[in-house]
């Protein structure tokens, strides 16, 4: 009798979890918070004041780039851990599919990377506060969007990894999201500049990962007032579908392959 | 992970040290701007003065991010320009001057990506930059202290710091003339801020024998040498057409014509000094 898929998700989450606190992961993110903490009280003890935007404008980008980092070294050790540790084979022995496996492999990344994700950006918010730089409501929104790109870059790389060795996996991964906007930048430059066809243009765009329309920072920073609604819910549905499928072609190559 | 932690804790204190170490080098460095007798002395001092410089290379541009609110403009293409595709940038107000510049994410009617794009501009910081007004002043007027403080030998920081400082308040021009001093102290053989300060002393303090004073000693540090830096280069060219035009105003005609001949040697094809030369 087959286990249902949210019990297996449960169980390997809370594993995972408890692995993260045991491979003392979290230890990172604080040890990267504190640092920012003591950098940022720098402009105090310096006396630079006024440098409230230079501060906010640091803060996120450490925000992003940790976060980011730290999302790809999460995911692209689920599944090649099991494999490695062989601890995937007792896992397997069990009733549960690989499809099981591989979702609940991507919950786990989803929600430990999200948890680290959450503890930066809070302790950015009352560091912030502390500070005297207060944030406007978009970061509420800044919070929701960061998650859900979250959500869609453990799918790509738990996807990946079933492909790739962990270090190409990795470097591969980090390419594809920090190089996402320029990926973009470089396609409209070709559309203007050597003509290339708005069709051509519009496919190529909508292969390419988007990762950093996840990132609503910058507006943060400056204090933009709240995006509409129905872009976080195009953005949701573009997570849910591209995270989708990028599963499902993990998918369709984890059933096939031969393990250790 | 725990060794990346113990490694990051590790590099901050090597960094800290390492900071500790450069800052005197690095303050004679402000005054001699020889970075290769920096170099020749202590390898881990070149590296922080590297740092230091590339920190106040990245603040002087974010200014003009944060005088836009996070929007980024970027040069037109030559397409662009020849056939005026983009919208070109242009100001409401007089804090920046923009030429040839549009906006990195497209208009919608430029925009092929249609859905996509529209997700953009809503995401990222997007406004139509034609006619376009800028954030205050007084936002990015630490920055230009900070990145002087980061990197003593910055001289674009003093110069339009201190535009920024007279821009914001008319009443802050001893402040922007002590900014300028203190840049001219750290760079005693800097041209371009002798010749705002002879500028500064002429045109708002109608002090003339120090604005001369001023523009001497800017001649005097660019005499042995032709500087490739764009402010210094315009320094040296306007100490020569400040003198010439501050000695026609004497009504010292002969000492005004052999300051702008003088400056022509330097300068042949400037148009100002071939009319004040003649």
């Amino acid at each position: 009798m087959r286990v249902p898929t949210w019990q297996v998700c449960r169980s390997l989450t809370t594993a995972g979890l408890l692995e993260t606190v045991r491979r003392k992961d979290l230890y990172v993110v604080l040890i990267l918070t504190i640092l920012m903490v003591l950098g940022a009280s720098a402009f105090r003890i310096f006396g630079v004041s006024g440098l409230e935007i230079f501060v906010k404008d640091v803060t996120f980008l450490a925000i992003g780039v940790l976060s980011t980092v730290l999302t790809v070294l999460i995911a692209a050790r689920q599944l090649p851990d099991e494999v490695q540790r062989r601890t995937i084979y007792p896992l397997l022995a069990r009733p549960i599919t690989r499809g099981q496996l591989l979702l609940g492999k991507w919950l786990t990344a989803f929600v430990t990377a999200s948890v680290s994700f959450l503890i930066l950006a809070g302790t950015a918010y009352a560091l912030l506060l502390l500070l005297g730089i207060p944030l406007k409501p978009i970061f509420g929104q800044y919070l929701l969007l960061k998650l859900m790109g979250i959500g869609w870059l453990c799918a790509l790389v738990v996807a990946l990894s079933v492909y790739l060795t962990p270090s190409a996996n990795m470097t591969l991964s980090l390419i594809l999201a920090f190089g996402s906007g320029l990926f973009g930048r470089l396609l409209l430059m070709a559309h203007w500049e050597h003509g290339v066809s708005a069709l051509w243009l519009n496919l190529l765009y909508g292969v390419l990962p988007h990762y950093d329309l996840f990132d609503m920072g910058q507006k943060v920073v400056y204090d933009w007032s709240l995006v509409p609604w129905w872009v976080l819910s195009a953005m949701g549905l573009y997570a849910l579908t591209s995270g989708g499928l990028y599963l499902l072609l993990g998918w369709l190559r984890f059933c096939k392959q031969v393990l250790g | 992970m725990r060794g990346a932690g113990l490694l990051v804790i590790f590099m901050g204190l090597i960094g800290g040290v390492a900071i500790r170490l450069a800052m005197p080098v690095l303050t004679e460095r402000a005054e001699t701007l020889n970075a290769i007798t920096l170099y020749d002395r202590q390898a881990m001092v070149s590296v922080m003065g590297e740092l230091r410089s590339s920190l106040a290379g990245y603040l002087w541009a974010k200014t003009d991010e944060y005088t836009h609110g996070g929007v980024l403009l970027r040069p037109m293409t030559e397409r662009e320009k020849r056939e005026r595709t983009a919208r070109e940038a242009s100001s409401a107000d007089e804090i920046a001057h923009h030429e040839n510049e549009t906006s990195v994410i497209p208009e919608r009617e430029r925009d092929p990506r249609r859905f996509w794009g529209e997700i953009e501009r809503q995401v990222k910081p997007f406004f139509d930059v034609r006619h376009h007004f800028h954030r205050p002043v007084r936002e990015v007027l630490p920055l230009y202290r900070f990145m002087t403080w980061v990197d003593p030998t910055f001289v674009p920081g003093y110069l339009v710091g201190a535009q920024m400082l007279l821009f914001e308040n008319k009443k802050h021009l001893p402040q922007a003339i002590d900014f300028l001093k203190e840049g001219a102290r750290n760079n005693p053989r800097s041209i371009a801020l002798f010749t705002e300060l002879g500028r500064y002393a002429l045109v708002y303090q109608g002090d003339h024998a120090q604005a001369e004073r001023y523009f001497r000693h800017a001649i005097a540090n660019g005499s042995d040498w032709m500087p490739q830096n764009p402010f210094e280069r315009d320094g040296l060219l306007n100490a020569y057409r400040w003198l010439a035009i501050l000695k026609k105003r004497a009504g010292r005609l002969q000492e005004a014509r052999r300051w702008a001949q003088q400056g022509l040697t330097r300068f042949p094809s400037d148009p100002v000094l071939g009319r004040l030369g003649h």
